[in-house]
């Protein structure tokens, strides 16, 4: 895949996520917040060019989904704006996995919407700034 | 009644075991997709364990509480800027530890170990660990 593809996948990822019906779950045992697929691809394999963020990128180099490790503990130290998101997610759907109840996922959307922004952005930073050469990014896309 | 659960004695001889219900391992199953089946996640256990290029170890918060933790990284595979690792996160305040999480991951060098951030010790480096 070409570089400029994946930025634009990168770029899409709000779209992508509205098409393939990503859910938002936090997992209070981990400390790990995930925006995925309900099933992510067997092919897929989790790859991190980010500080926060990290992809789950199949092998023909879409993107599936996006996790943040000390989601709480430390992501949402920094980043407070996304508080009423965390904070939406009470619906329990294991011993320690959290999600967005039905009746808020609308009033949620924003926040997710800000964080794929924040994705893009990095991204674009890391590139114009050289801290991520041309070639990670093309090997980041290789799926 | 565990659903997954298996024993493993770490580098340093100590015992840790893995016991997870269902969810939990179905959980892991989905979000990590390198991960197959039981057998394979026992073998990317053990040889985390067994022989880390790097272990960190701090505190940190879970669910309202403190837990002390214990991540043992591994180097896998390197090409260019990037590192094929597993990580395998291991609640220390019981006897035997236990398994909190595994998995396996590419990342760019400089970004794998997050626990540096948070004030995390290194406790063991393989000599030749670009970690």
């Amino acid at each position: 895949m070409e570089k400029n593809k994946f930025l634009s996948l990168i770029a899409n990822i709000s779209e992508t996520a509205k098409n393939d019906n990503w859910q938002a779950q936090y997992d209070s045992d981990l400390d790990c917040f995930y925006w995925t697929k309900i099933k992510i691809s067997k092919n897929s394999t989790l790859k991190q060019f980010l500080d926060d963020f990290s992809l789950y990128i199949n092998n023909k180099g879409a993107i599936e989904g996006l996790v943040i490790e000390y989601a709480k503990y430390n992501f949402l130290g920094h980043h407070k704006e996304f508080e009423p998101l965390f904070g939406a997610m009470t619906e329990k759907i294991d011993n320690a996995v959290y999600i967005v109840p039905k009746n808020k996922e609308d009033k949620i959307q924003h926040y997710l919407e800000n964080i794929a922004d924040k994705v893009a952005k990095e991204t674009l930073d890391a590139i114009s700034s050289n801290k991520l050469s041309k070639n990670s990014l093309l090997a980041a896309a290789r799926g | 009644m565990s659903y997954y659960s298996d024993k493993f004695i770490d580098y340093s001889k100590r015992e840790i075991e893995v016991k997870w219900t269902k969810d939990t391992w179905d959980n892991h199953l989905n979000k990590h997709p390198e991960l197959t089946d039981m057998k394979q996640a026992s073998v990317l256990i053990n040889e985390t364990l067994s022989d880390p290029s790097l272990v960190m170890e701090g505190d940190t918060i879970r669910n309202g509480k403190e837990e002390k933790i214990r991540c043992y990284y591994k180097e896998h595979k390197r090409h260019q800027d990037w590192v094929t690792y597993s990580k395998v996160v291991v609640g220390y305040n019981a006897d035997p530890s236990y398994i909190k999480s595994v998995w396996k991951k590419e990342a760019v060098h400089y970004l794998i170990v997050q626990e540096r951030k948070y004030n995390f010790k290194e406790i063991w480096k393989k000599t030749n660990s670009y970690l």
